[in-house]
């Protein structure tokens, strides 16, 4: 048994980041173009991921307590963490 | 005897167990292949054979390099390819192909034949355009496929058919060793007949040494020269396809051999078959001592201790049991 792989994890942190920032900059787009001004589009944009996150994270939390092989508590809780910075955007633009 | 052209030395598969999935930390390791020695001749048929999930697939993978071992070595002709990469790895692969258990999964549905027997030869830059379209053409026709046939595409072909085409594509790189993971255990039994007698034939002509790992006990006796016997990812019996088969000393072998159907329905009434009892113990956490002591039915209470070595005798037959059965 071996300890974490921490340039693979590094590697799939940064992977997921870039995808979730990806998703934000087109939900942000997207409200833009429903005729939102620039800042309020980027606010609602990151809060609807943030929000999306947040409710991932719970729902790992769910299966990590349904006692999952694959999906520890952590999970769960580095999710709900990951969506802290989403609304931080949200509410300081 | 000779050099062996293909060797492999305690070589050991793991896969992971991983919980988490960013962090993804290892909590447990399935050890499908455990610490197995084999060596492979010039011309010669080397059967492996053992129940589902035993590690042979594994094993085939590994041999050429298409699954990444945890120790030991692989020799071909006489140089490690162990750790071989880019150039090296393809110069290899050049000369080991395999042929794969499922032909509909092994064949891309939206390539024409011709392109998928030709792909090998694309990959190693063989030939000019022209040479590779005759190549392919000489290889369909000699596993007895008709070369007009090189724009079809795989659904139009039935299963013996398909698995024709992973032949050709196997030998279109005219290479010195074949692993075939189960050839035939997906085509029903007039076809089996057909790819055996061809395999046969292959051998002959082209001077091929096979890998062949198998269910079929039949099928084994057939083609190979010498059979290990695997059982949770060791090999518990290896010996000349005879010895094997007319007096096998592991219980295990003995079982397996048991279990085979007889055609003769006289003869099956009277053919003792031995069920072992339970379940394959689970890779992950497997028995102390000699693992198949749990189903063992001439198992002492030592098995549980003591881990028997794969001992031979004089003849080369060799079995890793502390209590072998008479010949």
């Amino acid at each position: 048994m071996t300890g974490v792989d921490w340039r693979a994890a590094t590697l799939r942190l940064l992977l997921v980041l870039i995808a979730l920032l990806v998703i934000a900059g087109l939900v942000s787009l997207a409200f833009a173009g429903a005729g939102r001004p620039p800042r309020r589009a980027i606010a609602a944009g990151f809060g609807v991921v943030g929000l999306g996150i947040a409710v991932g994270g719970l729902v790992l939390l769910g299966l990590a307590r349904g006692r999952s092989g694959r999906v520890t508590e952590a999970t769960g809780l580095g999710a709900l963490g990951l969506s802290v910075p989403f609304f931080a955007v949200a509410l300081a633009v | 005897m000779s050099e062996p052209i293909l060797k492999a030395t305690g070589v050991t598969i793991g896969f992971p167990v991983t919980r988490g999935i960013i962090f993804q930390r290892e909590v447990a390791r399935v050890q499908a292949v455990d610490g197995v020695d084999l060596e492979l001749h010039a011309g010669e048929t080397l059967a492996i054979v053992g129940e589902s999930g035993c590690g042979k697939t594994t094993l085939a993978r590994g041999l050429v390099r298409l699954q990444g071992i945890d120790a030991g070595s692989i020799e071909f002709m006489g140089e490690d390819i162990t750790r071989r990469t880019g150039r090296g790895l393809t110069d290899f692969r050049r000369q080991v192909t395999m042929i794969f258990q499922d032909p509909i999964a092994s064949l891309d549905p939206r390539m024409r034949i011709g392109q998928s027997v030709q792909e090998p030869l694309d990959i190693h830059s063989i030939g000019t355009p022209g040479e590779r379209k005759r190549k392919v053409q000489e290889a369909m026709e000699r596993v007895g496929l008709n070369p007009e046939h090189y724009n079809r595409f795989p659904h139009e072909f039935s299963g013996g058919q398909r698995q024709r085409i992973g032949i050709a594509r196997a030998v279109v790189l005219e290479p010195r060793v074949i692993v075939c993971d189960e050839p035939v255990s997906a085509l029903d039994v007039s076809v089996q007949a057909q790819i055996v007698n061809l395999l046969e034939d292959l051998q002959r002509d082209l001077g091929l040494s096979y890998v062949v790992i198998a269910h079929d006990l039949d099928v084994v006796r057939r083609l190979a020269d010498r059979v290990k016997v695997m059982y949770l990812g060791r090999v518990v019996e290896e010996g000349e396809g005879e010895q094997v088969y007319n007096g096998p000393r592991h219980p295990y072998s003995n079982a397996l051999l048991s279990a085979r159907p007889i055609a003769d329905p006289k003869r099956a009434r009277t053919q003792e078959r031995i069920v072992l009892q339970g379940d394959v113990p689970s890779p992950l956490n497997p028995p102390s001592g000699c693992r198949f002591h749990p189903r063992c039915p001439v198992a002492q209470s030592s098995c549980a201790e003591v881990d028997p070595p794969l001992e031979h005798a004089a003849d080369g037959h060799g079995w890793a049991c502390r209590f072998p059965l008479r010949p």
